[in-house]
């Protein structure tokens, strides 16, 4: 990710890639804090 | 059970749509490597400067303006896939407790109502999990910015400070009006 001379964002190539591991890391941290969560552990 | 569909339903999408993005990249790199290098800008002939002076427009979209605009929606899409996967968590959630409220009634909008949802109606008040949720927020705020102001980051800047001096001017009106009020109500008792 940058910011070019036009103070305008540039997606940089492969910051898909990197922003969806973080999202997929976010979310699937967040469902196994739920899954220790009564009464929602026998749900998840 | 519905953790593991859960999770698999948020890596299928995460993975559909970069392989989309890939997709629609190498297709702008094969199309940009099928123009001629050697164009013929300075040709006498009109006939070919034009075809050459059109050519070089393709390619500079294709290898610019084309996978900018790609990447940007890219990045608007992911932001909606995490929105639209946290609310289904929380709407789960509030469903299995019974409550009649919901996620979609809670404040704000996105990642933050489905939070506002888990810690003040069902009771769930989740850590921030460290740094993540920053990279998190920072992708939102690059997604916002790629909406409201096609990517300007100083254009951000200016539609805050706009929106701030519309809230302000209003609660000045509202504070006038009241003020008349309390007068009229004066008068009248008078």
């Amino acid at each position: 990710m940058q910011v070019n001379d036009k103070k305008k964002i540039v997606v940089s190539e492969g910051y898909l890639s990197d922003a969806s591991s973080v999202v997929e890391e976010y979310l699937v941290k967040n469902l196994e804090l739920f899954s220790g969560v009564r009464p929602f552990d026998d749900v998840l | 059970m519905i953790f593991k569909l859960q999770r698999r339903v948020i890596s299928d999408n995460l993975r559909r749509l970069n392989d989309y993005e890939s997709r629609i990249d190498q297709n702008f790199r094969l199309s940009a490597k099928n123009i001629p290098s050697d164009l013929a800008l300075d040709s006498p002939n009109e006939a070919e400067r034009a075809w050459a002076e059109g050519h070089l427009v393709e390619y500079t979209e294709l290898t610019g303006f084309l996978p900018d605009i790609l990447r940007q929606s890219s990045v608007v899409t992911l932001v909606s896939i995490l929105e639209s996967e946290y609310e289904r968590i929380s709407a789960l959630l509030g469903g299995k407790l019974g409550l009649t409220e919901k996620v979609t009634d809670a404040n704000g909008q996105g990642v933050v109502r489905s939070s506002d949802y888990l810690k003040r109606v069902c009771g769930i008040d989740l850590p921030r999990i460290d740094g993540l949720w920053q990279e998190v927020n920072n992708l939102i705020q690059i997604r916002n910015c790629i909406i409201h102001a096609n990517g300007h980051v100083d254009r951000v800047k200016d539609n805050k400070r706009e929106q701030e001096r519309t809230r302000e001017n209003k609660r000045e009106q509202e504070r006038t009006r009241e003020n008349k009020r309390e007068q009229e109500r004066t008068r009248e008792n008078t």
